[in-house]
């Protein structure tokens, strides 16, 4: 198995970052008060892709360089919350990956790599697991196309 | 037989056995279709693949096949053959105007706009999708209207979406197990309709949103577009020996039995067992699909095509079939691109992936098509050939794997039949004690089926390939106005006037609710100056297979028959969606029966439109229409929580009337702004347009025409009675206008001027609020910035 590289990118410090935004909203809408803040990041899970050009991807390509930032493998989130990374189905639709795939060819990067697009989510604050994939279903993901795995991160 | 396709014993099966198939496929069949489906097969002395079986099923499917509004339907000790021409066709059939030039034939409905400019349109929804995945299924009504549009050789210039969701404060813990939350549904739907549309390069010009419980499980997205083309542009001529193209995304197992489980009733299950019924949008394909497309239609004296259709709902199974149905199909299976393996061959038939269509091309013609899509970026494929056999056969590696005859697919489903029960309402006025006229004044003002939805409007970009005149935010204020203006041709002024009509909650009385969503659409057309209008219906109601909603269902047409009817308004196209249903507990909860009507003007020198924005200081405000004891079903009531009160009527004579004389009015330059009273009556209608001006009003409710005379002033305030606009009228031109109103109920009701909207009965003040204060409270709801 060919190695696999997540890439996740987020909004520069001071910037908004609206996907974020209105997920915490949905949360307050939801009647879960004990989070404070979330914080979302574009996910892309990219195989058999050297380091070189997975870097030139993320800056050429995947990042918008005045706003946001891009971390390789290490989710770029601290401070005590959970981390919810959501991903499609196998077999729903990834247009976005099929534009990564496509556009990769005018950075004249080989386009035998293998990409899928998510998004991950950080939820500053504390929640019980069973709030917490309450949140998920009612907020984060559709089950019916989407996987979703979560973590406490520290 | 190809190892990949089942074969179904379907000779042998018993009922029991029937039902199990109809269930373990999903096929939404009858037990009097599977059982006419086992008589085609033993006569044939076979039993059908797998592949055969889906084909039928999707065929014959209440989405592809209308079997309600085409079937048989007893109402009132009668037989009715067919809803659809009994009442709706039947409308244009009589009117037999020349300007319709296609009508309910194809994708989309086609009319003349000037010379040789036609304007094609349609309106679809996309209910079920959206309410599993609301991004996706929004997103994907709009890609699938646009290319309905496209279908038919048109360009797609504007696009209109109308939406129904349920409270947006519905309590959490109340939503019934898989249902999502009314506003996670509304934002996800909003965002899927802006992203498809502001991508694609289309404006999203004209709409309406409304809220309701009853649709807090199944939320509602019609999704239109309206197209230009010249009428050499439709084409549909596909000759035997043509070359079957499929062009644009490649097919995968997205949208599988979309359109069987378009007519199922959604339950908790849905969200398991529907997996594969949704699909996700990708617009960036489709734009690069129809610039090649549109390159092919120019690119001679005629296309370099012979017919063209859209892959919707049904896939290829429905697009070939239907367009091939008078001439015949030879399909190559192993020929279509998948976007991974794995498919089986009955999945890639009927996989409803996006952006896809059909065309059928001359072999002589193949070479220059082919490079056309290549460089446009799109991919195209030759998977078949046009036959003349009358049959449907679909090879796979060379292995046949169907052959239906295409008269027996299109022609073979027995009727249904439907029965109905209607029991008239039962409608009295109701006087109630209002107390505080000032409170209720802002309920019904902040009333998310009132605020402003400028949140929402924003978010569309409704300018995009710069020919909207008339927008949908108006004045400094951001008002919103009734009806949009395209002006699509660049030597000419001429102009498409776009408007909608929609009143769910008069539900009760579906014929005065479905006069009342007529006139209400005319009316917005009308209110800016458009003319020759043309409506299309989309109805979306719940299980027709409930006597009580079919009978509610045939009162809608047969009250669009004869309203449309005395109005000359032609149908030109149409859509239903039945099956608004939520399985909870065992009970079936049925959505309000809603009557979507999109209403298509023209409008001859679009400098003339008036928006519905207050312009000057000192103008007087003149009411045409009388205002009756009508408030059942009003936002009023709604905000009060009161049922019962008699639902607005209509004398659509009447109305015809005093509406030529309102564009005669506006054409001759008499009228600075013009606004319709439909939601929360006059209160609403003036709040608005004093909102939209920045610029207050005095009002005298004496003044307003009245049936009774006498009637409490809260009534006369919120009224929703139809057939009424109010206008601004140039202080110069009064007398002018005056002389044109002869013989039409209008009534000087008050003047502009100030910063504070003030209603008085003769001069005792009775409610004031400044201008500031109306669009804090008008656009809070909303205020989601």
């Amino acid at each position: 198995m060919p190695p696999e590289h997540k890439i996740y990118v987020t909004y520069r410090e001071g910037a908004r970052d609206p996907q974020g935004l209105l997920k915490y909203r949905e949360m307050m809408d939801l009647g879960v008060s004990s989070i404070s803040e979330v914080k979302s990041a574009s996910t892309y899970r990219i195989r058999n892709i050297t380091m070189d050009a997975l870097k030139k991807l993320c800056k050429e390509l995947l990042v918008d360089p005045i706003l946001q930032k891009y971390a390789i493998d290490i989710p770029p989130f601290r401070g005590g919350g959970w981390l919810v990374e959501v991903w499609l189905k196998p077999g729903v639709a990834d247009p976005v990956s099929e534009t990564i795939k496509d556009a990769a060819r005018f950075l004249d990067l080989s386009p035998t790599f293998t990409v899928s697009s998510g998004m991950t989510y950080f939820l500053v604050g504390e929640l019980t697991e069973n709030t917490l994939k309450w949140v998920i279903r009612k907020s984060l993901a559709n089950p019916i196309i989407h996987t979703y795995e979560y973590r406490w991160l520290e | 037989m190809d190892s990949s396709v089942e074969v179904i014993p379907i000779r042998k099966m018993g009922e029991k056995e029937l039902i199990e198939l109809n269930e373990r496929w999903m096929l939404a069949l009858s037990l009097e279709e599977l059982k006419a489906i086992q008589q085609y097969y033993k006569e044939l002395g076979r039993d059908p693949t797998d592949v055969e079986i889906n084909t039928i099923s999707q065929t014959w499917s209440e989405h592809c096949s209308h079997k309600t509004f085409k079937g048989e339907v007893i109402y009132d000790g009668r037989k009715i053959d067919s809803i659809l021409k009994t009442y709706i066709m039947k409308v244009t059939e009589e009117l037999n105007l020349p300007w319709c030039k296609l009508v309910f034939r194809d994708n989309a409905g086609i009319i003349e706009f000037e010379g040789e400019w036609c304007i094609a349109v349609k309106v679809e929804t996309h209910n079920h999708p959206t309410a599993l995945d609301p991004y996706g299924g929004a997103g994907t009504g709009s890609g699938g209207v646009f290319r309905d549009v496209m279908g038919v050789g048109a360009k797609p210039i504007a696009a209109t979406d109308v939406l129904f969701f349920g409270p947006l404060d519905y309590p959490v813990d109340m939503l019934p197990e898989g249902v999502l939350h009314p506003k996670r549904v509304m934002k996800g739907a909003v965002a899927g309709i802006r992203d498809y549309g502001n991508k694609m390069g289309i404006p999203t010009v004209n709409g309406a949103i409304g809220f309701d419980k009853g649709y807090v499980c199944n939320p509602l997205v019609y999704a239109g577009c309206i197209g230009l083309m010249r009428w050499t542009h439709y084409i549909k001529s596909p000759k035997p020996g043509d070359l079957i193209v499929l062009a644009g995304g490649r097919t995968g197992r997205d949208g599988i039995h979309g359109v069987t489980f378009a007519s199922l009733e959604l339950t908790p299950e849905s969200e398991i067992v529907s997996a594969t019924a949704v699909q996700i949008g990708d617009p960036i394909t489709e734009k690069k699909l129809f610039d090649a497309l549109l390159r092919l239609r120019d690119k001679d004296d005629k296309p370099l095509y012979t017919a063209i259709t859209d892959c919707g709902g049904g896939g290829l199974s429905s697009a070939i079939g239907e367009l091939l149905s008078s001439t015949g199909a030879e399909v190559w299976l192993e020929k279509i691109p998948l976007k991974y393996r794995g498919l089986k061959p009955w999945e890639i038939w009927i996989s409803e992936s996006q952006e896809r269509m059909i065309i059928t091309v001359p072999p002589k013609n193949l070479e220059k098509a082919l490079k056309i899509f290549e460089v446009e970026g799109c991919e195209a494929t030759v998977i078949g050939r046009v036959t003349q056999d009358g049959r449907l056969r679909i090879t796979h590696h060379g292995k046949l794997i169907c052959d239906l005859d295409m008269h027996f697919l299109h022609r073979g489903r027995p009727k249904v039949k439907r029965h109905t029960i209607y029991h008239p309402s039962s409608e009295k006025p109701i006087n109630l004690e209002i107390k505080n006229l000032r409170d209720v004044f802002i309920k019904v003002l902040s009333d998310p089926n009132v605020a402003s939805k400028e949140w929402i409007v924003r978010q569309y970009d409704h300018e995009v390939q710069g020919n909207t005149v008339l927008k949908p935010l108006h004045g400094p204020g951001y008002g919103h106005g009734d009806a949009a203006i395209i002006k699509p041709l660049e030597e000419s002024w001429r102009g498409i006037v776009i408007s909608c009509g929609v009143n769910p909650r008069y539900h009760k009385n579906p014929y005065k609710m479905a006069q009342s969503a007529i006139d209400e659409a005319i009316r917005n057309n009308v209110a800016v100056g458009g003319w020759r209008i043309s409506l299309l219906d989309n109805f979306s109601w719940g299980s027709p297979e409930k006597p009580e909603l079919m009978g509610a269902l045939v009162e809608a047409c047969r009250a669009c028959y004869e309203t449309a009817k005395a109005f000359s308004t032609p149908f030109i196209s149409g859509k239903d969606s039945l099956y608004n249903e939520y399985i909870v507990e065992g009970r079936s909860i049925s959505i309000p029966s809603t009557l979507l009507i999109t209403a298509l003007g023209i409008i001859g020198d679009v400098r003339k439109a008036v928006s519905m924005d207050l312009k000057r200081e000192g103008s007087p405000l003149y009411l045409v229409g009388e205002t009756r004891d009508e408030l059942g079903g009003s936002i009023l009531h709604r905000v009060l929580d009161v049922k019962g009160g008699v639902i607005p009527a209509l004398n659509p004579q009447k109305a015809r009337k005093r509406y030529h004389r309102i564009v005669k009015a506006i054409e001759s330059g008499f009228v600075l702004s013009s606004h319709d009273l439909s939601e929360g009556g006059l209160g609403v209608c003036i709040s608005e347009m004093c909102i939209g001006g920045v610029i207050g009003a005095e009002i005298h409710l004496n003044r307003v025409l009245r049936e009774p005379t006498y009637m409490p002033w809260y009534k006369v305030l919120f009224s929703e009675s139809n057939s009424r606009i109010l206008l601004e009228i140039d202080a110069d031109k009064e007398d002018d206008f005056l002389s044109l109103m002869e013989d039409v109920p209008v009534s000087k009701i008050g003047i502009t001027g100030g910063r504070s909207l003030l209603f008085k009965v003769e001069e005792n003040p009775l409610l004031e609020m400044s201008v500031e204060e109306l669009g804090r409270i008008w656009k809070e709801p909303f205020n989601w910035w």
